[in-house]
């Protein structure tokens, strides 16, 4: 019987799940993910995790309730790092203590401590660490190491020409369209469609192309992060912010969406420094603020509003050539 | 260069020293008062926390009074204190006030501080003695004043007439900002002990004793935490609260070695707790119960403002610190909204709650 | 000095709350002699006022009333008014009280017109307690304003629950949004017991998830405050939890209960401060002025009774509470 890891469909997940569950299945580990969000998941997690934090983490709540009974091992990794210059949200390196001091009978949590701004602490060595505490030896880690990270270059390459793979944008189209729009946000925001009631789905469905961060090559954001003038430490923080001027400044979007979520430390900070910009600029800006109070009735409403400006715009500058 | 900080504790006392004796004018921004509140409120983005609406609150009404350079704290996260500089530049300057921004990093201190502090000085041609003297003059005039608030939390809870402490507090606060000269010191500090002396107190009470924890900014400032200290106080309680702005410089200097329950200390001491350090005061808001625990306190208040994303994952853990310690812990998260009679409920009712325990346990001593 | 029988000593509690304001009499054995509940109206003075003559009405004759304990958000108002020995926070008042009755309780629920309130309790202890902090799902007044909005009587709330066999799920944790979400669900023509049963289980899930989160809930189990009638909202506690629901006979007066023993408590050979139940004919009101002597700029009550100022507070540096001090 092989041994199961569970990793919750929350959080980082949405931007490294290629790499766990290819490293995981390479170490001949049966990986299993938790369902995708919905409304009875959420409900339980919220009986367990304590108000003073944000959408995302009380998900993670919910989606750590579900595997409790169908795993061995709960994979929660403590990502504070993966560049040499900037961070994650600091929640995410207390969220196993977080769960283990909330929910009695949680499977124990392989909990590694990935700071690459530190060697003891880099990605491989954290890896290491509890794929022997796991059983397996570390020329085994290493192959299984490499295959991941192979794997996450293919989904990286793919994602900047804009094709995502099914997990996180499940038949996605990339219509031919003159309606451009660039969403934005940390990716638990962007991918999770029950966060974003479908957002981008419905983006798509309205005829509009939707341009994602993930095509924004990292020396054009680090450009765009220059000019600002702050050496911002957030990796997401930098990545948004980044995205967001450079479509902005460079002219390839009508619109511009940024998903945020009530009570995120880092979007309060970075959401002032975009719209600020944004105002000046040529594109439709629109920042959707998601709390646990939000109604899918108001979203479609702001978005339907959205899109009729971007139209109108349009038309305005046909009818003035 | 009229130079403003945000109100911190005493941190005012110090920089108006240096400012006296070597320059720059130092404008305090007025003291924080509902108005400040209202003025960060209404400028601040959506989804800020408490600290951020105070402190902007503090610069707007600084600018006002004509201060043009602004200095303040900022580090390389994890939390949000180091996006303030060009977040609240922004706003700021969409309000149409001009100045000069001052990052001071704490992980530079030799860049940030030294070297800079060094160039005003020459600038202004100031001697190095006279400089080291008016540091140090600060330096005392900061620890008196926090020596005042220490003795204000021993005395408030035995006086008779409510509120003669606070009014001591506040006299004696006042002499020592008076000093002008290291001589002085001595003397007002005799005046200082003979005010809190004559406080007509009853010494017949026991009062209990609470160690407050929690976020920086909302432990230090009365007005970010609803006066918390001197209610308590009046209630017959002993507080001690955990955040000081000497230890504070002193823990920037790597210098805890000197101070007895340490920051440094308390992070040891949550290692069983939280396996990694977080940043900000989230491990030792979780080690200071523990260390305060065994130095016989019988209760702990944390304190946070709403949202805040270090001090929310002490919160779960510091549940079961609470029980395996067997020490009562009361948590309250501020935001604007947070009303005083909750507060004050709630403080009664943890009061009321250790007072019957302790009642219990020495009746199960008698017993023995 | 006239020796009075212990039997002929009474404790009088009031509890004045936002909502409702409640007095209970208790003899030295902490037997219950008399209570009263009715309605603030947001005028708590005559509340009490009103209190005290009804309750005066149901008092056995001989009775002397002791010690006065006064407990509610209008706590200080009440102990001024009527001269109290003992001014207690309502959730050690409720603790005493849930105690008293079943010293093996280990968990109270409160759910009251304006706030809810849970307390843990060990070995007759309180160790632990929550109260709510922002929202009013999880309270009375949520049910009333449903109750006036479906147009049924929220004294037969309870009965219309208890004959649904599959309560409607009510979603959203905000009053606003549950009520849309209500609407919705009539509209569609779910029957009406079922929409209700619905309503008591979102409450207390809602409860669950704001009060309560985070503390240890074990049996037995006590369920007070006004809405602790509605047998629909014990039903959905007991489904939730999993664990039989006591709901207390003095249900509604627990607080005031409690104020009494504690008054009880400290009354020993001490000569009460009660002004005696002549009070509710005094006219008494307040007026509230502005101190300019700092700039704090303090609001102080000042409470006046038959025309001569006996009681201020509100100030934040104690010289206007020293000023008069208390009778």
């Amino acid at each position: 019987m092989k041994i199961r890891i569970g990793i919750p469909r929350t959080l980082l997940y949405y931007r490294y799940f290629t790499f766990w569950t290819t490293f995981f299945s390479s170490l001949d580990f049966e990986v299993v993910i938790s369902r995708p969000t919905h409304r009875s998941l959420l409900e339980e997690g919220f009986k367990y995790v304590d108000g003073d934090n944000c959408i995302p983490i009380k998900m993670a709540f919910g989606h750590v309730l579900a595997l409790q009974n169908q795993v061995d091992f709960l994979f929660v990794p403590r990502l504070l790092s993966l560049d040499p210059k900037s961070c994650f949200c600091p929640r995410t390196a207390g969220l196993p203590e977080m769960l283990k001091y909330s929910i009695p009978h949680l499977p124990p949590i392989l909990d590694p401590y990935i700071d690459e701004r530190h060697r003891s602490t880099n990605l491989l060595s954290s890896l290491t660490e509890i794929g022997q505490k796991l059983g397996k030896r570390s020329k085994e880690i290493k192959e299984a190491f490499q295959q991941a990270q192979k794997a996450f270059q293919v989904f990286w390459e793919k994602a900047k020409e804009g094709s995502l793979p099914p997990e996180l944008f499940p038949t996605r189209s990339l219509p031919n369209s003159d309606k451009r729009i660039a969403v934005l946000g940390h990716p638990y925001c962007l991918y999770d469609p029950f966060l974003n009631f479908n957002l981008l789905r419905l983006l798509e469905d309205s005829g509009a192309l939707v341009l994602t961060q993930e095509m924004v090559e990292s020396k054009e954001i680090e450009v765009e992060i220059k000019k600002v003038g702050k050496d911002i430490y957030w990796t997401f923080g930098r990545e948004i912010l980044g995205a967001g001027l450079y479509y902005l400044y460079s002219n390839r979007v009508d619109g511009l969406i940024y998903i945020t979520c009530f009570s995120c430390g880092v979007d309060s900070m970075i959401e002032p420094l975009l719209s600020h910009r944004a105002q000046r600029g040529e594109a439709v800006y629109f920042c959707l603020m998601i709390d646990e109070h939000t109604g899918v009735g108001g979203i479609r409403t702001r978005l339907e509003a959205f899109l009729e400006t971007i139209e109108r715009r349009k038309r305005f500058q046909k009818a003035k050539r | 260069m009229k130079l403003t900080v945000p109100h911190i504790g005493h941190l005012d006392v110090f920089l108006d020293t240096l400012g006296k004796t070597i320059g720059p004018e130092f404008i305090a921004p007025p003291k924080t008062s509902p108005r400040t509140l209202s003025l960060g409120m209404k400028y601040a983005p959506p989804s800020t926390c408490l600290p951020f609406k105070f402190i902007l609150g503090n610069f707007i009404e600084a600018l006002e009074q004509g201060a043009d350079t602004i200095a303040m704290v900022s580090d390389h996260g994890p939390c949000r204190v180091g996006m303030y500089d060009v977040v609240m530049q922004q706003i700021l300057r969409d309000l149409g006030f001009h100045f000069t921004w001052i990052s001071m990093d704490d992980t530079q201190i030799w860049r940030d501080y030294l070297v800079r502090f060094n160039r005003e000085r020459r600038a202004r041609g100031v001697s190095i003695w006279r400089t080291l003297r008016a540091l140090r003059l600060g330096w005392k005039k900061l620890r008196f004043c926090e020596k005042v608030e220490f003795l204000a939390h021993r005395i408030r809870p035995l006086e008779r007439k409510r509120g003669e402490t606070t009014r001591v507090e506040a006299q004696c606060i006042k002499l020592i900002h008076g000093v002008n000269h290291p001589n002085q010191l001595r003397e007002v500090w005799k005046e200082c002990l003979r005010l809190f002396d004559r406080i007509e107190k009853d010494f017949t009470r026991k009062p209990l004793k609470v160690v407050i924890t929690g976020e920086g900014y909302i432990v230090i400032n009365p007005h970010a935490n609803q006066e918390i200290e001197r209610r308590l106080g009046e209630m017959g309680v002993e507080v001690t609260r955990t955040v000081w702005i000497s230890h504070k410089i002193a823990h920037a200097l790597h210098l805890d070695c000197f101070i007895p329950k340490s920051k440094a200390k308390a992070i040891k001491a949550s290692k069983p707790y939280l396996k990694y350090n977080l940043g900000g005061e989230c491990n030792s808001s979780i080690g200071y119960p523990i260390l305060f625990k065994r130095a016989g306190f019988e209760g702990a208040i944390q304190l946070l403002p709403l949202g805040c994303m270090l001090e929310a994952v002490a919160k779960p853990i510091l549940v079961r610190v609470s029980k395996e310690y067997d020490l009562p812990i009361l948590t309250f998260s501020f935001d604007e909204n947070l009303s005083e009679t909750m507060v004050t409920t709630r403080l009664s009712a943890f009061i009321d709650l250790l007072q019957r325990r302790r009642e219990r346990s020495y009746l199960k001593q008698e017993k023995k | 000095m006239k020796e009075k029988d212990d039997q002929m000593k009474g404790y009088l509690g009031i509890d004045v709350g936002s909502v409702s304001t409640d007095l209970a009499v208790i003899d030295q054995e902490g037997r219950v002699l008399c209570y009263q509940y009715g309605l603030t109206h947001g005028q708590p003075i005559l509340a009490v006022q009103r209190g005290l003559k009804e309750i005066e009405s149901r008092l056995p004759k001989g009775v002397d009333i002791c010690g006065v304990g006064t407990t509610g958000s209008a706590r200080q108002l009440a102990g001024a008014l009527v001269g109290a020995d003992v001014v207690k926070n309502e959730i050690t008042a409720h603790a005493v009280a849930s105690v008293h009755f079943y010293p093996e309780v280990k968990t109270v629920l409160e759910i009251g017109g304006q706030d809810s309130k849970i307390i843990i309790i060990r070995d007759g202890l309180v160790i632990d307690f929550g109260m709510n902090t922002v929202c009013a799902a999880g309270t009375g007044s949520f049910l009333d304003q449903q109750a006036l909005r479906l147009n049924v009587p929220i004294e037969t709330f309870g009965d219309y629950a208890l004959r649904s066999n599959s309560p409607v799920r009510i979603a959203g944790r905000c009053t606003v949004f549950a009520e849309s979400d209500m609407i919705h669900k009539q509209q569609m023509g779910y029957p009406l017991s079922d929409i209700i049963a619905g309503l008591c289980e979102a409450l207390v899930r809602n409860y669950l998830n704001n009060v309560a989160k985070g503390k240890e809930i074990r049996s037995p189990i006590l369920f007070q405050g006004g809405v602790a009638a509605n047998q629909g909202i014990k039903r959905a506690f007991e489904k939730e939890l999993k664990e039989e629901i006591i709901v207390p006979k003095y249900y509604p007066v627990m607080g005031a209960i409690g104020a009494a023993l504690l008054a009880k408590e400290k009354m020993d050979g001490v000569e009460t401060q009660f002004k005696g139940f002549r009070v509710a004919e005094l006219e008494c009101r307040t007026e509230s002025l502005v101190c300019k002597d700092c700039e704090n700029r303090c609001e102080v009550v000042k409470f006046i009774m038959d025309s001569k100022p006996i009681a201020y507070w509100g100030d934040r540096c104690g010289k206007w509470e020293s000023e008069i001090g208390r009778s």
